[in-house]
């Protein structure tokens, strides 16, 4: 599990990176960012858990 | 535009009539002769069942249409007799690369050793392929089967015993009796919309283009397909050769286009060009068939209905990618043609007819699922599936882990594993076909020359003995012929063929012996370690009396 610490340090990073890159290639960033880390985590049935979950937080507001 | 094919114009033709009737009942009508039309005349001849094909046009269809034969066709062409006139023209090909703008994302290998008899796709076009099937019926099966060309099906009456249809010819109208109608008339199947049955399922509302176009070319047979061509950006195009020089090329258009405009030669051209220029193509080339297209995901519930029996794009639309279209018409009409002759020479229960309509709607739905994915691919059908197969692809430059999302996922033989039809194995097998299955190939020696496992087979029930010791089952009096043949596993005068490269014994998992009883149409019906003549009449007789 990542500690609050290490989560802060990725979370911006991505979003730095995600800046420098332009407003115009978000999604793709995002799009691709998914796909390796769906690679990274292996497991089908965890990817669709978080596939779901991303699904219902925007569901609900 | 360039003609690469001469059709020949068949006369219309009416028979003896008494009161607008024709005199002669038929055992089979079959609306539509397109490929599964023929094809099914074909099988039916091959169990002894005559019949007569009702066309509309006056020639084989026109232009290219379904370029590409699958292995299983391939099977089924040469159970019916068909396959060396198909051979003689068409180019086999076993390999694709996909391409993301200019660089090579995937390379599609299709199953190919040295074990099998025919490649995994053969390309030919199919006014060739159509008029070799007609050449045939014409040639050998004159007294089988009749083609009645430029007569329309313009309505029909089905009762419990049979139908009564009405035909339209240019030389007149006349009605015709029938015991059976089987509905090859293709996707805008009049049998179909005249018996209010309707297709479930989904429709892809992208619009692709196909053109096929004359083209010099030495370049080998192969599937390439490029996603954002720097040719055309934005664009996904597909390429195929075919004999003669002719080549399919299939885009889809943009969301912003006017499907009715893009088909325009003058809109169509310049894209085509844009790509030949960039792959290098410089030859001077023309179109010869252009036309549009959208994807179907569509099927009827239920292929048997009465006495009437449905088969091809009459019963089912698939997605084009995979080549699952034609193909999976030919297998319903082989499928269809065994039980059909059964039940129709009283060797089988009708309900037969039944298993029919349960295994081609699975294989109906497998297909389209297979197709579906390809076609999210191929054709995105949403912003989601456009975004994440970008995200793909400019992945899968670097890392072949994402490369797997481009296999075009060629159309393969379907199992009937679910089906009453293919019983359970008793006893494991660690390999070798399960039942449901379609053979798997294997060369052997038969009567001291080279064959084919496949080559046993025919139009009747078969047992495959593979065994060192000489099998002697008595399956007389089953009301149908079981033909067993004996592959030794080594050099054996007495058995009908030997395992000469070692290979069939280990794929069959028939050490030391083992037995498949396999259908009229080449799928495995049940299979044995040991030899049991009462399991092997069980069998036979449970296929066609029921349960």
């Amino acid at each position: 599990m990542l500690g609050p610490d290490q989560l802060d340090h990725v979370y911006t990073e991505a979003c730095r990176r995600m800046t420098a890159l332009g407003a115009d290639k978000t999604e793709l960033f995002l799009a691709r960012l998914a796909l390796l880390l769906m690679k990274e985590v292996g497991d089908s049935a965890r990817i669709l858990d978080a596939v779901d979950a991303a699904r219902k937080s925007l569901e609900n507001g | 535009m360039y003609e690469y094919f001469t059709y020949r114009k068949y006369p219309v033709r009416l028979p003896p009539l008494a009161h607008g009737l024709e005199s002669t009942r038929h055992p089979v009508a079959i609306a539509g002769g397109g490929p599964v039309g023929l094809a099914l005349a074909l099988g039916l001849a091959n169990h002894g069942i005559r019949s007569v094909v009702l066309e509309a046009d006056d020639s084989v269809s026109h232009g290219s249409r379904a370029a590409c034969i699958s292995r299983r066709s391939q099977e089924i062409l040469e159970r019916i007799g068909g396959i060396a006139p198909v051979l003689a023209k068409a180019l086999p090909w076993t390999a694709g690369t996909s391409y993301y703008r200019e660089t090579p994302v995937y390379r599609l290998e299709m199953p190919m050793d040295k074990r099998q008899k025919y490649y995994p796709m053969v390309n030919l076009e199919q006014c060739y392929f159509e008029q070799d099937l007609a050449d045939l019926i014409e040639a050998k099966h004159a007294d089988m089967i009749e083609i009645r060309w430029h007569t329309r099906l313009a309505g029909f009456a089905a009762t419990a015993q049979g139908v009564e249809l009405a035909l339209d010819t240019p030389a007149g109208a006349y009605r015709l009796a029938a015991d059976w109608l089987a509905a090859c008339d293709g996707a805008r199947s009049s049998v179909r919309s005249q018996m209010g049955l309707r297709f479930s399922g989904s429709q892809y509302e992208g619009t692709y283009i196909i053109v096929d176009i004359h083209l010099p070319s030495s370049h080998p047979t192969e599937r390439r397909a490029w996603f954002d061509p720097p040719s055309n950006p934005g664009s996904t195009i597909l390429v195929h050769k075919q004999p003669g020089d002719i080549w399919r090329i299939d885009y889809q258009l943009r969301d912003d286009e006017d499907p009715e405009e893009a088909v325009k030669p003058e809109n169509v051209l310049p894209r085509v060009k844009a790509h030949l220029d960039w792959i290098g193509e410089t030859a001077p080339w023309e179109p010869v068939w252009i036309s549009s297209y959208k994807a179907n995901c569509l099927t009827l519930d239920q292929y048997n209905h009465g006495r009437v029996l449905f088969a091809g794009d009459a019963a089912h639309l698939v997605p084009i990618f995979g080549v699952r279209g034609m193909n999976s018409g030919i297998d319903d009409s082989h499928n269809l043609a065994w039980k059909l002759a059964h039940v129709i020479r009283g060797q089988a229960d009708p309900r037969l007819l039944d298993t029919y309509s349960e295994e081609r709607v699975f294989a109906a739905r497998e297909n389209i699922r297979a197709a579906a994915k390809s076609t999210d691919f191929m054709a995105p059908p949403s912003h989601a599936f456009k975004l994440m197969r970008e995200a793909a692809l400019g992945l899968a430059v670097a890392d072949p882990f994402f490369a797997t999302l481009v296999n075009p996922r060629q159309s393969s033989a379907i199992s009937y594993g679910a089906s009453r039809l293919a019983l359970a194995d008793r006893e494991p097998f660690a390999a070798g076909p399960q039942p449901g299955a379609t053979l798997a190939e294997c060369p052997l020696e038969r009567d001291g020359l080279p064959a084919y496992l496949t080559d046993l087979l025919g139009p009747r029930f078969v047992l495959l003995c593979l065994t060192a010791t000489r099998p002697d089952p008595d399956l007389s009096g089953l009301g149908v012929t079981v033909a067993l043949h004996w592959i030794a596993p080594t050099r054996d005068a007495r058995a009908q063929a030997w395992d000469k490269s070692g290979e069939l014994f280990p794929l069959y998992d028939a050490r030391p012996e083992a037995y498949y009883l396999v259908r009229p149409d080449g799928h495995v019906l049940a299979r044995w370690r040991m030899l049991d003549a009462m399991a092997v009449r069980a069998a036979v007789s449970g296929a066609l009396k029921g349960p």
